[in-house]
């Protein structure tokens, strides 16, 4: 029998794919292509692969403890995503150091058989990526979380388990150290 | 638009075969039998009798550590299950429509006067290609011209591949084609007295050893071949290169083993001998062919496959 499984909400899927896994597979075609675009924004296109198998198999094996009183569950996916993310965090700050230093973005990655054009960085750009690899993780993490992956306030507190108090703290603080770079007037997210 | 949403905007989108590949991991976990609380079980029932809880847990991380590549596997059923989950490890080969897959095997020759079945002491390379979509097969007649015809069972990539794929679903697929052979074949061959589950494991056999199916498919195809009645478990199988594996067998008017390797589980050929004598007719005037029990009706290796874009390429 074929199940449709189109306009369940993600709360749904969930529920039922504890008894019947493979209805998890619907998640990972909803949210795959934008928590990959995400993720490959802050460390490249391969490490992002990586992200998304991990991300997606983690969330399958923890999917018995998702609230499923939240019908969406991609603050969720991008919480788990972010926490993976983390693992490159080395990287992330290499990459955006190199492009503050060079005026050049090492990303995205220049593939097999693929010419990647790259267009020199502005001032204010080089300015910006300095100060993302200056912020403390926790307060990258919800900038662009914020910025990058779409997310509310209140998505983001649910993605980190953080209260929204403390979303609002760090970014504040984000911004304004990167406005500190970029002049008042640069809205930031 | 501000300087941070304009950073890297114009990162590309995930792969194809990056996505697929980490949509196969994901449903290998699916997959994958809930095997922790009964380990624990079992571990626990060791350990009782074992004795002492440090000493049996030291023996316990022992035998994990000291485990061979080669698993021991212990039903069909446990066979179906590994050679599943290995599937989904091997991505090497990505079906794509409109193309063919070249397929080089080793095969020992038909005994010719010597009788039926084919002579196990001699090999010859047998080179072949099938259509993506399963409906064609063709190979070089002794001329050099190509002869390209319709393959069976008739089932390709695109129909297996249709979502949800399930190890029931696919065998469906594959048993509606047999019963559509069955009904349009010629009656007086001999062949008619094939069960249905035999020729439906044959057309298994046929799909893995010919067409270059997605892991998924694989994966469903090896989850139901323990579900054929019939089908068993066989080790230490040889094939025509020499290779021992271990076989999913099906024992009808002939046994058939389709041959895997035994550590990941990619096919390596094929074997099968006559179990009990038959007659064929061969039509008024003409002696019937007997098979005797023992004799062997073929041996293959699969040494070499590859994506082309035509028959006869290589």
């Amino acid at each position: 029998m074929i199940i449709e499984t189109a306009e369940l909400d993600d709360a749904e899927l969930i529920r039922r794919s504890v008894g019947d896994p493979e209805q998890f597979a619907t998640l990972f075609d909803r949210y795959a292509r934008q928590i990959h675009r995400y993720a490959a924004r802050r460390i490249g296109e391969q490490a992002a692969d990586d992200v998304v198998g991990e991300t997606f198999l983690a969330a399958f094996r923890r999917r018995g403890s998702y609230d499923l009183s939240v019908p969406l569950a991609r603050p969720w996916l991008y919480g788990i995503a972010t926490t993976f993310v983390a693992r490159h965090r080395r990287r992330e700050e290499r990459l955006l150091r190199a492009l503050s230093r060079t005026g050049v973005d090492p990303l995205p990655e220049a593939m097999d058989h693929t010419v990647v054009s790259r267009v020199a960085a502005s001032d204010k750009e080089r300015e910006l990526a300095a100060a993302l690899a200056s912020l403390s993780r926790g307060d990258r993490d919800v900038l662009l979380l914020v910025a990058w992956g779409d997310l509310s306030y209140e998505e983001v507190s649910q993605a980190l388990g953080i209260p929204l108090g403390t979303v609002r703290s760090r970014l504040h603080r984000a911004r304004k150290k990167s406005r500190v770079v970029l002049g008042d007037e640069e809205e930031l997210a | 638009m501000n300087t941070l949403g304009n950073l890297r905007r114009d990162t590309p989108p995930m792969k194809a075969e990056a996505e697929a590949a980490a949509r196969a991991r994901l449903l290998a976990a699916m997959r994958e039998p809930q095997p922790r609380p009964r380990r624990t079980m079992r571990l626990g029932l060791r350990l009782a009798a074992a004795g002492t809880l440090a000493v049996a847990l030291g023996v316990g991380v022992v035998v994990v550590r000291d485990q061979p590549r080669v698993v021991t596997v212990s039903s069909v059923e446990e066979l179906g299950e590994r050679a599943a989950q290995a599937a989904y490890a091997n991505t090497g080969m990505v079906p794509i429509s409109g193309k063919w897959l070249y397929i080089k095997e080793v095969q020992a020759p038909a005994a010719g006067e010597a009788g039926n079945g084919v002579d196990l002491s001699k090999r010859e390379n047998f080179e072949q290609w099938t259509s993506v979509d399963g409906r064609q097969i063709a190979w070089r007649q002794p001329n050099g011209e190509l002869l390209v015809q319709g393959n069976s069972p008739g089932i390709g990539t695109a129909e297996l591949s249709e979502q949800p794929v399930t190890p029931e679903g696919v065998l469906a697929k594959v048993r509606r084609e047999v019963e559509k052979f069955r009904e349009r074949r010629v009656i007086g061959m001999g062949s008619e007295e094939l069960s249905l589950d035999e020729e439906l494991f044959s057309a298994v056999s046929q799909l893995m050893s010919t067409q270059a199916l997605p892991p998924e498919v694989r994966a469903a195809l090896f989850r139901a071949l323990p579900t054929i009645p019939g089908v068993s478990i066989r080790r230490d199988v040889t094939d025509a290169s020499g290779r021992v594996g271990i076989a999913f067998s099906h024992t009808g008017w002939a046994r058939y083993d389709l041959i895997l390797d035994p550590v990941d589980f990619q096919y390596l050929g094929k074997y099968g001998e006559i179990t009990s004598e038959r007659r064929v007719e061969n039509g008024a005037g003409n002696p019937p062919t007997v098979y005797r029990p023992g004799t062997p009706v073929v041996l293959t290796s699969r040494v070499e496959t590859k994506v082309v874009d035509t028959p006869g390429l290589k």
